[in-house]
């Protein structure tokens, strides 16, 4: 029926959290912290200002609200479309919603979903090496877990982090994914209110020979 | 069966009409002056406002109009147009929203708030007769006294036709 697929299309409203308090400020702010996170990659900043919606974290939505707009489609992870999760992002990112990775400008995936396949994103091509995908991984810790030294641009040496909670293919996945730089997807990780990022420029120790 | 059926479009029929009542009084929230707004607003009582939970505060952008050229042809842009929007939330989980043109956003969050009001069973009376009731009437009567003053000074233009075979 008519009304129905109508139905369908509406977001609903009523369990919607807010975003910003301020949204000027505190985007702008926030964006001056995700500027230092992939500049400085391996650094956490903290993106705790808002109450994100069941399934997210707060960094994430933090992330998402700073940088996702209509104009930039989203890959959610099987897991994460939810109605809370695609309703919040509907009406504070209004972004469209792609199903193939391929097509996505910021991906949002959990470390832990299921057959989560990273290597299916947008590297962006010669011409536009910057139109790759940026994903969003949501991490179990980043303060606990594997003791990873980082190198690369943006790291006076190295720099060590700790994260538990990746996907378990997100090393070698990553190593190919500097195999034909300047082409590349980015990543971010988040915990809570936490984030640090990965971009494509940035390697393990352990890889830099091979 | 049959009453399967007829329910179901009685049911579908309320929804289209309270989506229109819903269209109409957002309409005339939004397209009344923001000082006879802001003066109605202040006449609700402090301790009937119920307390809002403000999903979107009032922001005001851009938004490109789009026309077509007679109504049917392809599709152009007419322009952008300064709009200012605000989204509220009471208690009860209704959500009000607002959409007007200019960057009053007194009026948008005052226009968020009534359109929430109007939604909920408690409140909706309390909004309609202090607010939307008497921005209707001043609609009304704004629409007629133009409508006389157009009519007053009306010309009639007509033109003669005149063909050869006529003669």
């Amino acid at each position: 029926m008519s009304s129905s697929s109508h139905l369908k299309t509406r977001v609903d409203l009523s369990n919607i959290a807010p975003g910003f308090k301020d949204p000027v400020l505190d985007t702008q702010s926030s964006f001056r912290k995700l500027l230092l996170a992939m500049s400085e990659p391996g650094t956490h900043v903290d993106l705790d200002e808002v109450s994100a919606p069941a399934g997210l974290l707060a960094a994430t939505a933090a992330t998402a609200l700073v940088l996702i707009d209509y104009d930039t489609p989203l890959w959610l992870s099987p897991d994460l479309r939810t109605p809370s999760v695609e309703s919040w992002l509907r009406f504070h990112c209004n972004c469209p919603l792609v199903e193939e990775p391929q097509e996505a400008s910021f991906a949002i995936a959990n470390g832990f979903s299921e057959g989560l396949d990273v290597s299916g994103f947008n590297v962006g091509d010669a011409k536009y090496p910057d139109r790759s995908t940026t994903l969003i991984l949501q991490v179990e810790s980043l303060s606990d877990g594997e003791d990873i030294i980082l190198a690369g641009p943006g790291i006076e040496e190295q720099r060590s982090v700790h994260v538990s909670g990746l996907p378990e293919n997100f090393w070698s996945w990553r190593h190919d994914n500097y195999k034909d730089f300047q082409l590349g997807v980015d990543v971010m990780l988040t915990c809570g209110g936490k984030l640090l990022s990965l971009p494509r420029t940035t390697r393990r120790l352990a890889d830099l020979d091979t | 069966m049959n009453d399967m059926v007829s329910n179901h479009l009685s049911a579908a029929s309320e929804h289209d009409s309270n989506i229109q009542a819903r269209q109409s009084w957002m309409a005339t929230l939004s397209t009344a002056r923001p000082a006879d707004v802001q003066a109605l607003w202040d006449k609700v009582p402090d301790q009937s406002r119920p307390s809002t939970d403000m999903l979107r505060p009032p922001e005001t952008g851009l938004v490109m109009v789009k026309g077509r050229a007679g109504g049917t042809g392809s599709q152009f842009n007419m322009g952008e147009m300064t709009v200012t929007r605000c989204a509220v939330r009471l208690d009860s989980g209704v959500v009000g929203l607002s959409y007007l043109k200019g960057r009053d956003k007194q009026h948008a969050l005052i226009a968020a708030t009534v359109d929430a009001m109007m939604q909920s069973i408690e409140h909706a009376d309390l909004a309609e007769t202090t607010v939307v009731t008497p921005l209707r009437q001043a609609e009304q009567t704004e629409r007629e006294t133009l409508a006389r003053k157009t009519e007053a000074t009306r010309v009639n233009f007509f033109t003669m036709v005149r063909s050869r075979q006529d003669k």
